[in-house]
């Protein structure tokens, strides 16, 4: 288990590296700040000047040095538009996106699963049908159009929800149901094929030749070895759910880390993008960690090899 | 032998597969009848697609999905177990009637362990718990000749080997002392030294704890080592049936013939080439009016594509459904 954990640890670090690369350079390529920065009628030599002020006149391997430097020493830099800690700007947006984006997987995972059994242990009947319907549609509508007609719906018409916002516990409802429909689908397919391939398997006849109750096979056996696919894709679920966020927090004028996000690429706020990319796969690949070592708990196969 | 009442009567049993969208039924057991001794081992012998498991989880009432039984009727000590209710027969099972299944791999749950595996028809049938099922654990897994007996019920079933995993089946088979325990082809899958260990298992099994046994095989050799007496079935039903010894030294259905032809001899000198039967297995959907074997028969007459032939007595217990049998 140890030599298992530290395999995995080994590869989460060089896969932090390699993020650190790719959003270091990409950003610098999206176009130079210091035009957004300047009046527009500054000269080439203001220009030079204020690229020599940001450190950006290095080349891209000593500005990258340096920016992993400071990270080791805790600093992201300063955002060049709020003239704030980078680092402290993401961290104070991080718990309305992380708490959206918990509340959706939870549902989605709750939700998925009984549906996915369900629709299982009928196969073949209407609801089963239903449900195979409603995860195709779950799956091909955007989620900013799914937003907007709840919205549209539920707080314009039907005035029963909130339009946008984080001001309580009811704010929370149409964010969340938008954000979960596709990991929903995509659960409940999941679960429904491993638990019909489960209930199919010889050691579950061999379960029901030893006269147990079908519920408990059902349950105990049978739900144990659907869960590890489910347990699969759930590091997949929540990189989709954080990424999400992004699309969802502008529609519901949700004050998270998306929409900061979203400002500071328009703004080219390089500190802030690099300190929220930074933490969010940070986040994402301690969370694909954390599945991996679920894996080998619920999997005995994993453990030992 | 104390007792030599009968144990199981299987009368006119019918099981169909309906195939997808309700339109195509195959009679996968079709009109099965035969009866089984305290203490006696019957053989199913046939072809894969024959029936013969068809015929096993039938009695078991463990039929896949799409499987139902349409008609006859099982009797297990007096009762007819197609009358019990799903939680009757679920008593039943596992304590009354158990059975192994083809391949140890996939026998057992992968991610639970071998030891909570066996204890549980232990707790759900004789109500053990505590120090009366560990001991009872340890006891069956030293039955199946398994060693340290503590420490394989604390692994998986992926640390151990085939051979290993059906000793342990065999122990969760028997756990809860059945009446009646069903072998479907318990050496396939098992490496030809493992296999003849499993049988001597089974023999030892069968002697100490008076079980009855039926045995599905394809393997006349399997047959010859543990069974009193074989029914050779074909297309779903029962082409011939009667003593071990008197199916060997005279085969009356030309099936039967064929299969024993079949079978490699190692003794005989020289290169022989393995002989076959010419032809598929008919579609079971869709059967000829007569015998389903005479596409295949050496010795068909025209009758034969026309009648299906009833069952003619040869011998004492000795019984085949040929019209070559009949023929004057």
């Amino acid at each position: 288990m140890l030599r298992y954990f530290l395999s995995r640890l080994r590869l989460a670090v060089l896969t932090i590296l390699g993020v650190s690369v790719i959003v270091f350079v990409t950003s610098r390529m999206s176009g130079d700040v210091t035009l957004l920065l300047l009046p527009q009628d500054a000269s080439q030599a203001e220009i030079a000047a204020m690229q020599h002020q940001l450190g950006l006149d290095a080349p891209y391997y000593v500005q990258y040095y340096k920016f992993l430097i400071n990270v080791a020493h805790g600093n992201f830099g300063v955002s060049l538009r709020y003239n704030e800690s980078a680092l402290g700007l993401i961290m104070n947006r991080l718990p309305a996106t992380l708490e959206l984006a918990f509340a959706a997987f939870i549902l989605s995972t709750v939700v998925g699963l009984l549906l996915g059994i369900v629709s299982a242990r009928m196969q073949s009947s209407w609801f089963d049908y239903a449900s195979r319907i409603f995860s195709i549609a779950a799956q091909s509508m955007p989620s900013f159009w799914v937003g907007i007609m709840l919205i549209l719906v539920f707080a314009v018409e039907l005035h029963w929800l909130p339009t946008s916002g984080d001001l309580g516990p009811m704010y929370f409802v149409l964010p969340v149901v938008t954000l979960a429909l596709v990991p929903i689908a995509s659960t409940l397919r999941i679960t429904r094929s491993a638990m019909l391939e489960t209930l199919d398997a010889d050691y579950v006849k061999f379960l029901r030749v030893k006269g147990l109750a079908e519920s408990f096979i059902v349950w105990k056996h049978a739900l144990r070895n659907a869960l590890v696919p489910v347990i699969a894709i759930s590091g997949l679920t929540l990189g989709f759910l954080i990424g999400g966020t992004v699309i969802i927090e502008s529609v519901f004028a949700w004050p998270g880390l998306g929409n900061l996000m979203i400002e500071s690429i328009f703004t080219r706020d390089y500190p802030v993008i690099q300190a929220g990319v930074a933490v969010t796969s940070v986040f994402l690949i301690l969370l694909n960690l954390a599945v991996d070592l679920l894996f080998g708990v619920i999997d005995p196969r994993v453990r030992f090899t | 032998m104390a007792d030599t009442g009968i144990l199981l009567q299987v009368k006119d049993l019918r099981t169909q597969i309906v195939g997808r969208g309700g339109n195509r039924i195959v009679k996968a057991v079709d009109g099965v009848s035969f009866d089984l001794r305290r203490g006696e081992t019957l053989g199913i012998i046939g072809e894969s697609g024959s029936g013969k498991s068809m015929t096993a989880l039938s009695i078991m009432r463990v039929l896949p999905e799409a499987a139902r039984i349409v008609g006859g009727e099982i009797w297990f000590n007096g009762e007819n177990l197609l009358t019990k209710s799903a939680a009757e027969m679920r008593r039943l099972r596992g304590e009354a009637l158990s059975m192994i299944l083809q391949d140890p791999m996939v026998s057992l749950d992968p991610l639970f362990t071998v030891g909570s595996q066996l204890a549980e028809p232990l707790r759900s049938h004789m109500g053990l718990s505590g120090s009366g099922l560990k001991e009872r654990m340890t006891g069956l897994l030293s039955a199946v000749s398994i060693p340290s007996p503590e420490l394989r019920l604390k692994q998986y079933p992926h640390q151990m080997s085939g051979g290993m995993l059906q000793r342990i089946v065999g122990a969760i088979a028997i756990s809860c002392d059945p009446q009646l325990l069903i072998a479907d082809e318990p050496t396939t899958a098992l490496d030809p030294t493992v296999q003849a260990q499993f049988l001597d298992l089974l023999e030892r099994l069968r002697d100490s704890k008076n079980l009855s046994l039926i045995v599905v095989t394809h393997d006349f050799g399997v047959a010859a080592r543990l069974c009193d007496r074989v029914m050779v079935m074909y297309a779903g039903r029962i082409v011939e049936m009667g003593p071990i010894r008197e199916i060997f030294d005279n085969p009356r259905h030309p099936y039967t013939k064929a299969l024993l032809a079949s079978i490699p001899d190692a003794t005989e000198r020289g290169v022989r080439r393995l002989k076959s039967i010419d032809g598929q297995p008919p579609d079971l959907g869709n059967l000829p009016p007569g015998c389903p074997f005479a596409p295949r028969c050496g010795s068909v007459m025209e009758r034969c594509r026309r009648e299906y032939p009833p069952e003619f007595a040869i011998a004492a217990g000795h019984v085949a459904s040929c019209w070559q049998v009949h023929a004057p």
